[in-house]
């Protein structure tokens, strides 16, 4: 079996998924995970996808067909964005582009999907059966876990399966689901001051959950904590609406056919639901879902609430998406499951008892969602930075840089970006509204360094812009004002009357920075001003290289001044 | 929003709160000294932790790697050296040993043969190749100039 694209996904899973799907009867043992490209990418859509066959069929050709098994041909649609439109132009590219040199005949081709009705529902798709056109047998599965083999002329057989082969398929590991969390969401720092605690950090609950891998877990976890009680009462509650709701409904659809479900969401539990009044009347088990829980009060209290009418002693169970690693594990004396531990504690809503209120780290008061998002002024704080620092394992001593510098102490900054790069580009646009507000660069430019340019990207997301002229460290060293554009600075000339902003990861002691902006100069470029990561000049350090830019400022992200100018 | 913030208060903050604040300890005591001026023995005084962390439970190397980067000078390093002798032993311990480790390398400089054949290539500086005499200098006073 040849899997197209999905080169992260777990090959046996995919023999599980046609088994149960019934697509075969007999486990597939071969399996092949390929991922095509097409470069240059075509003029067309349509093109793509018939370039993305011809190739497919390349391989297929190299390899001997084999007499006694069919050979399945699992083309994995999920990340993209689809749309009917979409899947025409794919069912052109696949069938009708190169009628001359079809598919060969031994081959089934599969479409996974989110929903199999866009491939059903699909204009092109319905031609091609019409017309009798694939000449090989066709099916297609979704993640809901419906599917359907296709056969031309009569009713499509709908079929729905269980959902054992994507827990499979997908990284659904307890420590890749973390890592999920807290390496790939976006996260805030700050010091978020909640109603009943302090917290250092936010993740983005609805990013987070939107992950097929994550939620694919969570529902894992969810059926089995309330294993086969039904109907089933979903309470919803904290700050996290969007993605409580979505994990609800979410859960809602996945165990509709079977189970009986009523959501509710109470902003607090205050909240009087006169639904909540009776439940235990109406329904065999209450599943609470919460956010992040801190202290847990929040959570207490809905369990409370619901313990307070439970008349028919039903049971209870509670799920929060994380809690911090000084959370209660239980809620009312009802075991407290969540789907990560986040390594961090929170703090008392007492300012006496904080730390951050103690370090003074500026604080945000949170009533929403969306005030996790804000970002202070002083932020990055000496706090910010040197804890981040050490996370990313990003002070480096005794090191080279890339230009072998010899540095006593060094952060690598390339590091902080892998690492926190989500955070950063948030404070990116912050400060950068702040400094130029209103005013967007129409390019950067930065050295031609894995560092450089790794900044130069964070900082082309942030500030939505796509384009970067990068230049080599050799060229920078040739330059000089008397100099002429250079060959790499040409594309800096033909830009002159926009803005250009100069993006550096760190300054040491500026020397880089210098030469960039005479590179610009010879290039007569508009030069608005200059972002770096981290900065080691002292005031008067960074007011000479603002005056090189022509009384533009130079925004660091953080500043540590050399005490000695020994680096 | 805080408009009163100070980078300088929080960073003394976290110095007397640490370990219980998670940061590179290193990294805090150099950006600190780096913004007041104030010397490595009264940011030691304010938390004895940090003392242990740099200069006793760390490596000698390490930790002298640390001591250049806050005092260059001679006359720092003796002010420090003198500073710290009573309560942070280490610290003056390890100054005196950068300091006759620099003192060592210039040793082999002034007695090598390369130093009476090709002068300029040891001191960076642009002269013609002669007999030590031509700098009109003794060999005391040209290891002094080196240093």
């Amino acid at each position: 079996m040849a899997c197209l694209g999905s080169g992260t996904a777990n090959a046996s899973g995919w023999s599980d998924l046609l088994l149960e799907a019934g697509i075969t009867s007999v486990a597939t043992t071969n399996i092949r995970q390929i991922s095509i490209s097409v470069d240059p990418p075509p003029e067309h859509l349509d093109n793509f996808f018939a370039h993305i066959f011809d190739r497919l069929k390349l391989d297929l050709e190299r390899r001997e067909p084999d007499a006694m098994h069919t050979r399945f041909i699992l083309l994995n649609l999920t990340p993209l964005n689809l749309c009917t439109t979409l899947i025409d132009k794919i069912i052109t590219g696949i069938l009708f582009s190169n009628a001359a040199n079809p598919i060969p005949a031994d081959c089934h081709l599969i479409f996974l999907l989110r929903n199999i009705d866009h491939l059903l529902k699909s204009n092109a798709f319905g031609s091609a059966r019409a017309s009798g056109a694939f000449g090989i047998s066709v099916s297609t599965v979704d993640f809901r876990g419906y599917a359907a083999t296709v056969v031309s002329g009569t009713p499509d057989p709908v079929v729905s399966f269980g959902r054992r082969a994507f827990a499979t398929i997908l990284p659904t590991e307890p420590h890749k689901v973390h890592r999920s969390l807290v390496f790939e969401t976006n996260t805030h720092l700050g010091h978020f001051m909640l109603p009943n605690s302090h917290v250092r950090t936010h993740y983005d609950l609805t990013e987070f959950i939107a992950r097929d891998n994550v939620w694919e877990f969570i529902l894992g976890i969810l059926s089995e904590i309330v294993g086969d009680h039904f109907p089933i009462l979903v309470v919803g509650t904290g700050l996290e609406e969007s993605a409580i709701r979505t994990m609800a409904e979410q859960f809602q659809s996945a165990v509709a056919e079977r189970i009986v479900t009523e959501f509710h969401y109470l902003p607090d539990p205050s909240t009087v639901l006169a639904a909540l009044s009776n439940w235990s009347e109406r329904f065999n088990i209450a599943l609470v879902l919460g956010d992040i829980v801190n202290s847990g009060t929040t959570l207490h209290g809905v369990v409370s609430l619901l313990k307070q009418s439970n008349f028919h002693a039903r049971p209870i169970r509670v799920f929060a998406v994380a809690r911090m690693q000084n959370s209660p594990r239980s809620i009312e004396d009802v075991p407290l499951t969540v789907a990560v531990g986040i390594p961090r504690d929170y703090y008392s809503a007492k300012a006496s008892e904080c730390l951050l209120c103690e370090l003074a780290q500026p604080a945000v008061a949170v009533n929403s969602a969306r005030d996790f998002t804000r970002i202070d002024e002083a932020q990055l704080t000496p706090f910010d930075f040197w804890e981040i620092v050490p996370d990313s394992s990003a002070l480096r001593q005794g090191a080279t840089d890339p230009q072998q510098r010899h540095f006593l102490f060094r952060v690598d900054t390339e590091k902080l970006v892998k690492r926190y790069g989500r955070w950063l580009e948030n404070v990116i646009r912050y400060k950068a509204q702040q400094l130029w507000p209103n005013i967007r660069p129409d390019l950067l430019c930065t050295v031609r360094e894995e560092s450089g340019i790794a900044f130069a990207h964070l900082v082309s997301k942030a500030l939505s812009c796509s384009y970067i002229v990068s230049i080599p460290r050799t060229s920078l060293r040739r330059v000089t004002p008397a100099s002429k554009p250079m060959s790499e600075l040409t594309e800096l000339a033909h830009h002159h009357e926009k803005r250009l902003l100069l993006v550096d990861d760190g300054i040491n002691y500026g020397h880089t920075l210098r030469t960039l902006i005479t590179a610009c100069r010879v290039a007569n470029a508009t030069i608005m001003g200059a972002i770096v990561l981290d900065c080691r000049l002292n005031q008067h350090g960074v007011g000479t290289l603002c005056h090189l830019m022509g009384s533009t400022p130079l925004l660091s992200l953080y500043t540590w001044p050399s005490a000695t100018g020994a680096l | 929003m805080s408009s009163n913030f100070s980078a300088i208060k929080q960073l003394e903050m976290i110095i007397r709160r640490y370990p219980l604040v998670p940061v590179d300890i290193r990294g805090v005591v150099l950006d600190y000294i780096g913004r007041t001026g104030e010397g490595m023995n009264i940011v030691l005084r304010m938390n004895n932790r940090i003392y242990d962390e740099i200069f006793v439970d760390s490596t000698p190397d390490s930790a002298k790697e640390f001591l250049r980067s806050v005092v260059q000078s001679k006359p720092d390093r003796d002010e420090l050296s003198r500073a710290c002798t009573a309560i942070f032993p280490n610290v003056s311990k390890l100054l005196g040993d950068i300091m006759i480790e620099e003192e060592r390398q210039l040793e082999p400089v002034a007695l090598s043969d390369e130093f009476f054949t090709d002068p300029s290539k040891l001191f960076r500086i642009s002269c013609s190749s002669g007999p030590v005499a031509d700098f009109g200098l003794t060999l005391r006073e040209v290891q002094c100039t080196g240093a």
